[in-house]
């Protein structure tokens, strides 16, 4: 199976590693480093499997390091990736976050880790649950850094991965610590508009996502739409828009996988998962869904030349949130890149960015050429424009307007589902001695590629 | 971080370690435990960014075994020992007792970690101290001492497989492969059988049955393991088939990609002589396989993609209503969206090229350059796939006219592709064409693509003498593959429109026949000797009408796509070549020294035979200028032609081989023809492949006094010789008598070379610098070695390589044969001269 095990920092030091079987040579991370950032020249992502004089390589880059696994076996890269996967999961339910910083201060842990999760190169016990007979060592936990944003759920400030909190602290500390669940659909939408507006393809992928702090491993079960169809069905033709455009409430999806510790005994006719959930952070169940679903925002440009000046182009974008006014979207971000006949831009916000002028701002990234219109929030239904005044290096053409674009957006709408999957209910199997774990259960849609044609 | 610093640090380590190991009697409280306990953490510290913390090993075992109860220490400590014990035999020894004793514990959690530390070490003559542990080990109550234990085995057969063999321990694990209740141990045994290769232990039915019943039971990693190992079994009949399919049809459901990707292996490989249930198994994975690749985790999605290329190859109907589930996602990177352009090509017929083409356009757009030129590519290859589809040639002549050159360049390529597949569009094709001027297609090979599609079609194209025009008084500034192409398609042109283009073939034969680089002057001669004879033969071969091409190659032949499928679920896939490529036979446990240094330096002549010819065409370099005053004098004379007296057989060759290079299609790289004269023997024999490293190189030559010097003269032909192709023909040649090259460099008109050679028998390398230098004429050389007798043969075998480039300034022997009878139609040879 795999020779060794490391984790390399962003600049490239090795923090963790291992060696397993001692048939590649130590200087391996050296040499991974500099493929992985000279890649085609430094220009491109190198693949996360690559192979160097007999040696291949196997990585995932998560929280800024690379784990990397090395063999010299022709391995199914499937299960490398997946455990490497893993071991970053690990980390996050011990170090309650994965970053440098967190394997650095948790070394010694993650040595104690990883004797146990792997055994002279093959994969042993891996649950984070199980492992915790075996580790002693106790976490050095981080405080997350302002920085990074507000997080997933900005409303409630904690979430599967805003939550910094150990696993190890409900067992070693029983009792004090506060019993709670939380699960959480999250959405993550990929659309793509043509340039008459229309959607050309659009796709729901989505995680039932469990992070569970109880103690005792109660089972839990988990009650989804009764109404959710699962897979294509023959009859549906271009016509039929799921159960979308009759306003009844049938979910459809093409197809979900489950975790392992799910029983589907009651799936078919309750819609019910039952499971034993273990300790850590995973997803229950994923699931995908290519059925039309309503939008959150609809753009649309016009791009003229200015009546003025021949050498400027003015341009309207406008934004409409098409989701309702008690939700809100966070962080919305409108990134409009540039032809290079752009020399630099000029905006101004709407006037109804007078009200939330704060909220609202943008910046012309020269270099890159784009120009970004950033929202700390977005209220549904509220509509908002900008206007652009693009000085232009040459003349107007009609090529301009062909090359401005596409319109990307980023975005995250908390309690918002694109889908409408809904949990019924989240029961907790256990005698209670009148004491309630604390069950929470959020909904979140992100963008993942919010394209818009121009 | 200073040397000095870690240094200091180290002996402050050094001096707590010894104050802690002498107070631990009287002071066992915590804080003794707890200042031990950082102590171990600072050392494993620097064990991990790589320093050498071996010389405290004495230390370390006194001050951890005062406190031998505490766990956390006692786990540092074996991190430790295993560490160096591979360089400290002698000290591991002592820590065998401690071990050992360790692993009759009574806590289970201590008996496995000991055993694994023990079996860990690595020190073949410790295997008689390990062997009894792990007897017990296999049998002990606990399952996490019997894990440990079934892969202490694997550890041992890596250092000791007699020992393994001899004690039966492989019969031992079958058995508890059978009976053991425990998941991970039936895991960890077939792990290790099958690497001990006693896999067809593994395959008999009443093994693989009750495992499959279980197999939920198992964690999903071995999940995984038992399924490659059942994919080895073959079933009795095609019922025993269905009954495990529907045993592991609910393992598709698996949120972990690994498990999938291993069953959607057994299942392709169960059903292969099944043809109807395998297409049923192909539509049945479609779906899994697609909810794999949606998830947000680039790196497993990125490995199932490359399988779903692979099916996509095979059998692309079945995925060609899902294509766009292949569409690229704004945040992907860049390797995930490659992927998919490839499996959109794949998958492109009648029913969808269409609407992929149109999606491919938008990505030419894309801010990543790279991905907008693997968009063009991908549409110029549907539309040389996909016939009868209306649309997608325009939209190809589109990118002409994005205004971006490398956009424009590759655009004008796939054009020149097509049109070599499908003359007839050509209509179509050339008003956009002949719209661009060549300096708007900067690159290389899309402006020799250009240039092929004016000299192919000047006919067409009125402005096509006066495009090139421009090209042909630039000629010298040119990259070698525009030369190359701007020479053909000059050629071509000017026997389809002879007035306007004389000018302009002899501007451009002038300057290519004076052109350092050989591929370009010896075309140039060609053409000038074949319009000497005959204008009418020169039409026939220069400008001979195009076959279309009814076929590209592909860049993976079917073959080797059925290799790469009977791997299916491994590194195969992902890097396209079957395992036998990037998998050397395995070395596990080998010693590290061994590995740090690397394979030899990949000078390696890859192919002797196209190589050898060598010395053979020494006296051709004096035979061509002859041949050039002959000709002319002979110009006028009847003489027979070229094509009659070179028979039939010869100018099918001629031809061939020129349409071809004419095309541009083989680049500058077309091989030396082979000469059957094998060279003189040398006096001095060299091992065919030495093998030096840098490093070493680099310190015997540091060491090393000159042992000879010498300058050696060197005729422009062989100065070109050497130069051309980036000196690479010139390393090559040599490389073929056994003198590697370690380096090669510089700039006109001085380059350097430094090689090495091992002669045959003799003790000690030669070590070489040779300094040509262009202006001079000469080349001084430098040799090296501390064999005194191997010096003076080897200098004159080298003398004799650097006169044999000299011959290689000549054309290939067939041609030559054809001109030498040309000449007087009697003798052959230097007599002539």
């Amino acid at each position: 199976m795999i020779s060794q095990f490391f984790i390399l920092s962003p600049r490239g030091d090795t923090i963790i590693m291992r060696d397993y079987l001692g048939n590649v040579p130590k200087a391996s991370s050296e040499v991974f480093f500099r493929k992985v950032n000279f890649w085609d020249k430094g220009g491109r992502d190198a693949p996360p499997v690559f192979n160097v004089d007999g040696v291949s390589y196997l990585y995932v880059k998560d929280g800024g390091v690379f784990l990397v696994a090395t063999t010299r076996e022709n391995v199914s890269p499937s299960l490398v990736l997946e455990l490497l996967k893993r071991i970053g999961g690990i980390i996050k339910d011990y170090c309650g976050l994965l970053s440098e910083e967190a394997v650095r201060k948790n070394f010694v842990l993650l040595y104690e880790l990883l004797d146990e999760v792997i055994d002279y190169g093959y994969p042993q016990n891996s649950s984070s649950e199980a492992l915790k007979e075996f580790v002693l060592n106790e976490p050095t936990m981080l405080k997350p850094s302002k920085s990074k944003g507000d997080g997933l759920f900005p409303g409630v400030g904690k979430g599967p991965t805003g939550v910094i909190k150990s696993i190890l602290d409900t067992s070693r500390t029983e009792g004090k610590a506060r019993e709670e669940i939380f699960v959480d659909i999250v959405e993550k939408i990929s659309c793509t508009f043509s340039s008459s507006g229309h959607v050309q393809t659009s796709q729901i992928d989505g995680a039932i996502q469990v992070k569970s702090y109880l103690t005792g491993n109660p089972a839990i079960a988990i009650a989804l739409n009764d109404s959710l169809v699962i897979g294509r069905r023959e009859t549906s033709g271009a016509t039929d828009y799921g159960g979308y455009r009759h306003g009844s409430d049938t979910v459809m999806l093409d197809d979900c996988n489950f975790h392992q510790s799910v029983s589907l005994d009651r799936f078919e006719t309750e819609r019910t998962l039952q499971l034993v959930p273990p300790d850590g952070e995973f997803a229950v169940m994923n699931y995908r869904s290519t059925y039309p679903f309503k939008p959150p925002f609809r753009v649309s440009t016009t791009v003229e030349e200015d009546p003025n000046s021949a050498l400027k182009a003015i341009i309207n974008i406008r934004i409409t949130p098409d989701f309702g006014g008690d939700k809100a979207a966070s962080g919305l971000e409108v990134v409009v890149p540039m032809p290079r006949e752009v020399a630099r831009v000029h905006c101004e916000l709407g006037r109804d960015a007078k009200s939330g002028a704060a909220t609202q701002s943008w910046d012309w990234q020269e270099k890159a050429r784009r120009l970004v219109w950033k929202f700390k929030r977005v209220q549904g239904g509220v509509e908002h424009s900008l206007r652009v005044r693009a000085t232009l290096s040459e003349g107007w053409g009609a090529g301009i307007k062909k090359s401005i674009g596409p319109i990307n957006l980023q975005f995250t709408i908390p309690m918002y589902c694109a889908s409408r999957l809904q949990v019924r209910y989240l029961q907790i199997l256990k005698e209670h001695k009148g004491h309630q774990p604390y069950r929470w259960v959020r909904y979140v849609t992100l963008s993942n590629s919010y394209v818009v044609r121009t | 971080m200073g040397e000095s610093k870690s240094r200091g640090e180290q002996a402050e380590i050094r001096t707590t370690l010894a104050s802690l190991a002498s107070t631990s009697g009287s002071s066992k409280g915590e804080t003794a435990v707890t200042a031990k306990r950082d102590v171990f953490k600072k050392i494993i510290n620097y064990i991990t960014i790589g320093i050498d913390m071996s010389s405290m090993f004495m230390q370390v075992m006194t001050c951890a075994v005062s406190s031998g109860e505490d766990i956390v220490l006692k786990k540092m400590l074996y991190l430790y020992i295993c560490t160096y014990a591979q360089s400290n035999p002698d000290l591991t020894l002592l820590t065998i007792n401690l071990l050992t004793k360790d692993c009759k514990d009574q806590d289970p959690t201590i008996r496995g970690l000991a055993l694994r530390s023990l079996c860990q070490l690595r020190v073949a003559n410790l295997v008689e101290y390990i062997m009894s542990p792990i007897q017990q080990g296999l049998q002990d109550a606990h399952p996490y001492v019997r894990r440990t234990a079934v892969m202490g085995v694997l550890k041992v057969y890596h250092l000791d497989k007699a020992a393994v063999l001899n004690a039966g321990m492989l019969e031992t694990l079958q058995e508890t492969m059978v009976q053991d209740k425990d998941a991970q141990v039936v895991a960890n045994c077939i792990s290790v059988l099958k690497q001990a290769g006693a896999a067809q232990m593994l395959v008999s039915r009443s093994l693989v049955i009750p495992l499959l019943n279980r197999i939920k039971e198992f964690s999903e990693w071995a999940q995984c393991q038992v399924l490659e190992a059942v994919s080895a079994y073959k079933p009795a009949n095609e019922q025993e088939v269905f009954d495990i399919m529907n045993v592991l049809d609910d393992r598709l459901l698996h949120s972990n990609s690994a498990v999938v990707m291993a069953t959607v292996k057994l299942f392709l490989h169960l059903t292969l002589t099944m043809p109807p249930t395998h297409q049923q198994v192909l539509e049945r994975i479609k779906d899994p396989l697609q909810t794999l690749i949606s998830r947000d985790h680039f790196e497993t999605a990125y490995a199932v993609l490359a399988h779903f290329l692979l099916i996509a190859q095979r059998a692309p109907v079945l995925f060609s209503q899902i294509y766009t589930t292949f569409f690229c996602r704004q945040n992907e990177p860049s390797y995930i969206k490659t992927l998919k352009l490839e499996i959109l090509t794949a998958l492109a017929d009648e029913t969808n090229a269409y609407e992929i083409a149109t999606e491919l356009t938008e990505y030419v757009n894309d801010i990543d350059e790279q991905l907008a030129r693997e968009a063009v590519k991908a549409v110029g290859r549907i539309a040389i796939e996909v016939q009868d589809v209306g649309g997608i040639v325009e939209r190809l002549l589109g990118f002409l006219e994005t205004g971006k050159s490398f956009v424009t360049a590759e655009a004008v390529i796939q054009i020149k592709d097509l049109l070599r597949r499908y003359p007839s569009i050509a209509e179509a094709c050339l008003a956009s064409v002949s719209s661009i001027a060549p300096e708007d297609v900067t690159e290389p090979e899309g402006r020799a693509a250009f240039i092929w599609i004016l000299g192919e079609y000047g006919h067409n194209i009125q402005d096509a003498p006066y495009l090139l025009e421009p090209l042909g008084s630039s000629f010298a500034d040119e990259p070698v593959p525009v030369r190359l192409a701007l020479l053909a398609a000059v050629g071509k042109l000017f026997f389809k429109r002879p007035p306007e283009c004389q000018r302009l073939l002899g501007t451009v034969l002038a300057a290519a026949m004076g052109d350092s680089n050989q591929d370009v002057h010896d075309r140039a001669l060609l053409y000038y000797r074949l319009l000497q004879q005959s204008a009418k033969e020169a039409e026939r071969v220069v400008g001979a009408p195009l076959p279309a091409i009814s076929h590209f190659a592909e860049e993976q032949s079917p073959e080797l796509r059925d290799r790469i499928f009977d791997e299916f679920n491994s590194l195969a896939v992902v890097l396209r070549a079957p395992s036998a490529n990037f998998i050397q036979e395995s070395h596990v446990s080998a010693a590290d020294d061994a590995l740090e240094a690397p394979a030899a330096l990949p000078e390696t002549p890859r192919a002797a035979a196209e190589v050898d010819e060598g010395s053979a065409l020494l006296s051709s370099h004096e035979q061509e200028e002859a041949l050039i005053d002959t000709s002319t004098s002979n110009g006028n004379s009847p003489g027979p032609s070229l094509v009659s007296t070179a028979g039939p057989a010869a100018v099918p060759t001629t031809s061939a081989s020129a349409v071809d290079d004419l095309l541009g299609l083989s680049g500058g790289d077309f091989a030396m023809p082979v000469a059957a004269t094998p060279a003189p023997p040398p006096t001095l024999s060299l091992e065919p492949r030495p093998v030096l490293t840098p490093a070493a190189f680099q310190a015997s030559w540091g060491s090393l006094q000159p042992a000879a010097r010498f300058s050696h003269p060197l005729p422009p032909s062989a100065l070109a010789a050497i130069e051309a192709n980036n000196h690479q023909d010139f390393c090559r040649r040599t490389g073929a008598v056994g003198i590697a090259t370690m380096a090669s460099g510089g700039v006109a008109p001085t380059f350097r070379f430094y090689m090495y050679a091992k002669p045959m028998g003799g003790p000690s390398m030669v070590l070489l610098e040779a300094i040509v230098d262009k202006s001079a004429g000469s080349a001084s050389v430098t040799l090296k070695c501390e064999d005194a007798a191997s010096v003076q043969p080897f200098a004159e075998l080298f003398r004799r390589q650097l006169d044999a480039m000299a011959g290689v300034d000549t054309l290939g022997p067939a041609l030559h044969s054809g001109w030498r009878m040309t000449k007087g139609g009697s003798q052959m040879g230097p007599t002539m001269i």
